[in-house]
């Protein structure tokens, strides 16, 4: 077989590796081997994925397609589109999956409900990689779906707790909501191009490019519209991710999403499936004209701003986190929403690493807690950081581990975050010169949000790692040690992922990353000299002086550094009130009119449904009758006629032999007199 | 004995020129004095040694009998006495293939290796009779037909009545060896008065104009005395008498070679006679063959699946199923040349059917003792794999998708459909229609067994299934009727 | 000369005898003489007829097969009689019917 036929078997190998586990997870294999069968498949998925990766990456795009179904006219096929994109994301998500998955082995380990973990872990890898090789927006959009169930899945995987139920079906119905959009969107294109297909559309002498935007028109080759549905495709889609990756107004259910285990958190929430969204825009950029991009831009900032704030004042160890993942997706989608597709690529990539990892070390403390506070029975949430401190000392490597993480987050050099977010920031403030007022803001307010980033995930550290363990109780500090080896193992190779010769050798300037080298559609921007040495100083600067700031707050004070209680600080506790506002808003009169539709179903229309069906009773009862008397009667004699003659010709049998012969004999000369004796035959 | 001279060097001509075309005959007849070279001598020794030798040989024949396709059209050999033609290699690989099984699940049955006497004259007797079937297909001279037919007739006697372990298999050779040898004596008069009235014994025109210049109904009796033991191979009625009774009596293994490898060699032998009086050149017809198969394949066909409906030994309902299988068959022979296809695809999947059927009923025999269908009780959960694969079996037999039994009989249908478009007689129509209707009355004796099996229950002890050679040949052949159910054109293709 | 319809008026005579032989009497070993009578008279057709089959033979090449052949089937079938006579100590045919319908 070719190098050119194997690349794309190997690529389907890696998306129906995990599918194959799910199967055997759920409905085969034992709870003790489970994992193993998991782990392994996901491995064999990685492994997969690395060799199409160099295959695919920077070496000209694969896309193999095969005739799928046929409605009428149209004809829908199914394929791969393996480009360097695609490649990026295939190794990316394996990778962390992977991680998590050897990470789950310890974190997971004596759960009732083991296999179930595994197998909808694996149903998520196996959409969510067949979401990042899928060649048309119609299977885009069908795994987009399965990863949001696969979510739904895991969010509520110990269903037992109300909280976790309420936070899945949150989740689902908000990505519901989305999928309004993506699904518009696909109909708009379908109907101007007559296919879903993303290299006939977008890619080069696409189909797309082909078409024309005159004096309000929009002439495509299938169909002449007015522009205003192009802008409607493109919010479309715009809405479609903003729900995936939580941005607003679709952004409440990722905070309540942290009800699920933490390794699922880490995978889902940080770095693959919020990634979708991201990754959705990038595959469709060239739909977005000015307008849906400044949207996006200011949609992404205005986010990336909220949510910092909210994350300063919160107590609970992954919903900082989570809003920190909000805030950093907003990140990306104004780099989409610049232009710089590459940029908002890499940020993604490098913030996959260094959020899981994030999420991977808050998963170890909360577990360590978790023991700690069930060996002193004492009643305190475990997840609280006001009850954490002085970790450092019993967790030295797990403390390193999130330190890296962290700095990555802040941005600081040396490490892959501050290239990634370098990356944004000085094209930003690029993209803002020639342009007005209002958007020179955005840059100047990235810049905010990133030193609320650097300040929240200080307090974070701080509270957590430093000071005297807040916990009451007997030698607490000799309960709590350092993880198991299974979850240390996964942080340990991400930190060094989130340093930065994993992506540049140039640790100080972005654009020497073969990343960004290679991305398309980085719209060419004057680079202004002065941007890329004022502003990472600048930024860093800032970014030490609150980290010491932060310090002294709370690795010495100890005190609390905003005063509770007040307006704005409860403003920022709970989440802008976004939560209660939806609530009062949808909820409710949701609920209302689907109570009344079901008192008129249960009335007025069982009503009629139950006439027809007495009725139809009536008829069936005659209709039996008929069928046993005259019907049955047929067949049974039927039956007994065949029985008889069977009856009959068995008792030639009668065993003796001469009776045999004479018989035979018999039948014999009569054949040969009848045939030529007699004139009838 | 001037005037013989030059026939003497002729024939001698003739016989050396002719042993290219009989090379699996010799195989045969070398592997014969093998085995009882092996039994007399080495069996102490080597316990099996007779089988392996037996199996050995048979491969190696096997593989003589393909290269015997090269030769091409017909090929007349020995002074008309054998005509080789592509038609008989194809049943005399399938005569092949039933010895095989044959001898493999002798090996494999309890009752037969524990016989004292050994098995090793079992298998030099299979290889005699095996030499007569192929003889069978083969014969184009009168004398060749009884005299195959007679050493097949008489091996199978001894065969059935090898170990007369009990009385009932005593019974059974008895009665198969008096009805077969009155047969054989009415099919001999028979011959002898085709020779008498014609003068010459070859299967050729001269026969047939011979014939012509009889009054009708003398060439009648004779024709029909001669059908009378080709019949008593092939058991249609009037001539099935035997087959229940001695299918019931005789042990497993040598039942299933009779069903299968006896009458397809009956078949054989039909075809080549059909052949003979059909192919002359200005279609003289001195028989009508026709009208004879059509009735003779209706009644067949009725007496075959009704009387099974009542049957509760199994080896007697499968017995009664294989007299109906062969009413079934003759419709193929209607056809002529169109319907060779579909009968040769017939024969092969009701060898593996019928062989895979007996294999599991005496596996079930042997470890459960039942050989009553409502024995049968429950046994469909202790012994599954055996079960299911007896299922398939049966669900071939009867004839419904997606196994070959379906695919076999709507080829037969097919071909049938054919010759009544292109002949118009209404008897083919009637045979079609029988045919049908034998089908599903056949449905509800073969599913007799799954309902027994599956879902009557009871409360002895029920014996645990032993996964043994037997199942290991019964599953592949499962699977071989499933497979080219869903995939005829493999064997279909191969068939010219 | 002898006609040859003469010939075939005896062994269709000896046919039938043997006929009844096998079809009425209560003795197997009866029943194969009667086998071997219809055997016999197929060979008296074959050997009258061969007369005229100077060239090939047929009759007598048949005549002689055919008597090894009869031979060997009752001799098979005596050893089988015996067999059964060791279980139903009989060889009466009416006796040997325990597999019947």
């Amino acid at each position: 077989m070719e190098q050119h036929d194997i690349i794309p078997v190997v690529s389907l190998l890696a998306v129906l590796m995990p599918l194959l586990s799910f199967v055997l997870c759920m409905f085969f294999v034992p709870k003790s081997i489970s994992g193993k069968v998991a782990v392994s498949s996901i491995a064999v998925s990685f492994i997969a994925s690395c060799f199409v990766f160099f295959k695919i990456w920077n070496a000209g795009n694969i896309h193999i397609q095969h005739h799928w179904f046929t409605l009428g006219q149209t004809s829908w096929d199914v394929g791969l589109l393996l480009n360097n994109l695609s490649a990026l994301m295939i190794l990316l998500v394996s990778g962390i999956a992977f991680l998590v998955h050897i990470y789950s082995l310890a974190y997971m380990k004596g759960d009732e409900n083991i296999d179930r973990y595994w197998g909808y872990l694996s149903l998520f890898c196996s959409s969510m990689l067949g979401l990042v090789i899928a060649d048309n927006l119609l299977l885009i959009y069908i795994f987009w779906e399965l990863v949001g169930f696969s979510s739904y899945l895991l969010i509520g995987f110990w269903r037992t707790r109300d909280a976790a139920v309420q936070a899945n079906k949150k989740a689902f119905i908000m990505n519901r909501l989305g999928d309004l959009g993506f699904l518009l969107a696909l109909m708009i294109l379908y109907s101007q191009f007559g296919t879903l297909d993303i290299e006939k559309l977008f890619g080069d002498g696409g189909l797309f490019h082909l078409s024309q935007f005159t004096s309000g028109e929009w002439i495509a080759p299938l169909g002449h519209i007015s522009y205003v549905w192009l802008l409607v495709c493109g919010f479309g889609f715009v809405f479609g991710a903003l729900a995936k990756s939580a941005q607003f107004p679709l952004h409440t259910w990722l905070p309540d999403a942290m009800e699920g285990p933490t390794a699922v958190s880490s995978l889902i929430h940080a770095a693959t499936m919020v990634a979708a969204g991201v990754f959705l825009l990038v595959r469709v950029s060239p739909i977005f004209d000015s307008t849906v991009l400044i949207t996006i831009a200011v949609i992404g900032i205005f986010t990336a701003f909220m949510a910092s704030t909210i994350a300063l004042v919160q107590n609970d160890i992954k919903r900082i986190l989570a809003y920190s993942t909000i805030s950093q997706l907003g990140f990306m989608m104004l780099a989409i929403g610049i232009g710089n597709n590459g940029a908002a690529i890499f940020h993604l990539a490098t913030h996959a690493f260094f959020k899981c990892l994030l999420f991977l070390c808050a998963g170890s403390v909360i577990h360590e807690m978790h023991y700690a506070k069930n060996k002193l029975d004492a009643d305190c949430d475990h997840q609280d950081i006001r009850n954490m401190g002085g970790l450092r000392k019993m967790m030295p490597l797990t403390f390193v581990t999130m330190v890296i993480a962290a700095l990555a987050l802040c941005g600081i050099p040396l490490t892959s975050g501050y290239l990634s977010k370098d990356a944004i920031l000085i094209s930003s403030f690029e993209w803002a010169t020639t342009r007005s007022f209002a958007a020179k803001l955005i840059p100047y307010l990235a810049m905010l949000t990133s030193w609320l980033t650097t300040f929240y995930i200080a307090r974070l550290i701080f509270k957590v790692f430093y000071g005297e363990l807040r916990i009451q109780g007997d030698k607490t500090e000799r309960l709590i040690h350092e993880a198991p080896r299974f979850m240390l193992m996964p942080q340990l190779f991400l930190a060094v992922c989130s340093a930065f010769f994993l992506f540049s050798v140039n640790p100080l300037s972005y654009e020497n990353t073969w990343l960004l080298k290679v991305f398309p559609g980085s719209v060419a921007l004057e680079r202004i000299h002065s941007y890329h040495t004022v502003i990472p100083a600048l930024l860093n600067l800032f970014a030490v002086l609150i980290i010491y700031f932060a310090y002294i707050q709370y690795a010495r004070k100890e005190k609390a550094m905003f005063r509770e209680n007040t307006w704005l600080y409860n403003f920022a506790l709970n989440g802008w009130y976004f939560d209660e506002f939806y609530h009062q808003a949808i909820v409710r009169p949701v609920t209302y009119v689907s109570k009344f539709s079901f008192s008129i179903d249960r009335k007025v229309i069982d009503g009629l449904v139950d006439i027809v069906g007495k009725s139809g009773v009536l008829l069936s009862s005659i209709a039996g009758w008929l069928d046993r008397k005259l019907i049955d009667g047929f067949v049974n004699l039927a039956g007994r006629a065949a029985a008889g003659l069977g009856n009959f010709f068995r008792s030639f049998q009668s065993g003796r032999i001469q009776y045999y012969l004479a018989v035979m004999i018999f039948v014999v000369l009569t054949f040969f007199v009848l045939r030529y004796f007699s004139p009838a035959i | 004995m001037d005037d013989y001279s030059l026939y003497i060097s002729d024939s001698l001509n003739g016989t050396i020129a002719g042993i290219r075309g009989i090379y699996p005959e010799i195989g045969l007849v070398v592997s014969f004095l093998l085995v009882i070279f092996s039994e007399l001598f080495f069996v102490k020794r080597i316990k099996q040694l007779p089988f392996w030798i037996t199996l050995i040989s048979l491969a190696v024949v096997f593989t003589l009998t393909i290269k015997q396709f090269a030769i091409g059209d017909s090929l007349t050999l020995y002074s008309g006495m054998i005509v080789l033609q592509p038609a008989s290699v194809y049943f005399k690989l399938l005569f092949l293939l039933s010895a095989i099984l044959f001898i493999v699940f002798v090996r494999n049955n309890q009752q037969m290796q524990q016989h004292k006497k050994g098995t090793g004259d079992l298998y030099a007797v299979l290889i005699a009779v095996l030499l007569g079937m192929n003889c069978m297909a083969m014969s184009a001279n009168l004398l060749m037909v009884y005299l195959s037919i007679e050493t097949v007739s008489i091996g199978s006697y001894i065969m059935v009545g090898y170990i007369s372990g009990d009385g009932k298999q005593a019974e059974a050779s008895i009665k198969y060896a008096l009805f077969g040898a009155a047969c054989s004596a009415i099919m001999l008069y028979g011959i002898s008065l085709i020779y008498s009235f014609t003068g010459t014994l070859n299967l050729n025109a001269d026969l047939l104009e011979g014939l012509n210049a009889i009054p009708v109904w003398s060439a009648g009796l004779a024709i029909t005395l001669f059908l009378v033991g080709l019949g008593f191979k092939m058991s249609f009625v009037p001539l099935h008498f035997w087959s229940p009774d001695v299918y019931e009596g005789a042990p497993t293994p040598v039942t299933a070679f009779l069903t299968t490898g006896s009458k397809i060699a009956g078949f054989a032998l039909l075809w080549r006679v059909l052949e003979a009086f059909n192919s002359s050149g200005n279609a003289i017809s001195v028989y009508d063959f026709q009208g004879l198969i059509g009735i003779v394949a209706i009644v067949t066909m009725l007496f075959g699946n009704l009387a099974a409906i009542w049957q509760d030994n199994i080896k007697r309902m499968l017995a009664y199923s294989s007299i109906g299988h062969t009413g079934f068959l003759m419709m193929a022979l209607v056809a002529n040349t169109a319907g060779f296809k579909s009968l040769i695809f017939y024969l092969f999947i009701y060898l593996l059917t019928n062989v895979a059927a007996f294999m599991l009923v005496d596996k079930v025999e042997q470890e459960s003792g039942s050989v009553n269908i409502s024995t049968y009780l429950g046994l469909g959960k202790s012994m599954p794999l055996t079960f299911i694969s007896l299922l398939i079996v049966l669900i071939s037999l009867t004839g419904l998708p997606p196994t070959s039994g379906f695919v076999a009989k709507f080829l037969v249908f097919g071909s049938a459909l054919e010759s009544y478009k292109s002949s118009g007689s209404s008897l083919i129509l009637w045979m079609m229609i029988t045919g049908a209707v034998t089908t599903v009355v056949s449905l509800f004796y073969y599913f007799k067994v799954p309902l027994y099996a599956y879902l009557r229950k009871t409360e002895s002890i029920l014996p645990r299934e032993k996964f043994d050679v037997k199942l290991v040949i019964s599953l592949v052949l499962t699977f071989l009727v499933l497979i080219f159910g869903i995939f005829p054109q493999v064997i279909t293709d191969l068939i010219n | 000369m002898i006609p040859l319809s003469n010939f075939m008026m005896l062994s269709a005579a000896l046919f039938v005898i043997g006929l009844y032989a096998v079809l009425v009497k209560r003795n197997v070993i009866q029943l194969l003489i009667g086998i071997e009578f219809m055997i016999n008279a197929a060979l008296i057709n074959f050997v009258a007829a061969g007369k005229s089959d100077k060239n090939y033979m047929g009759g007598q090449m048949t005549a002689l097969f055919t008597i090894v052949i009869a031979a060997a089937s009752v001799a098979v079938a005596l050893a089988i009689i015996l067999n059964v006579y060791k279980y139903y100590k009989s060889i009466d045919p009416d006796k040997l019917n325990k597999l019947r319908d």
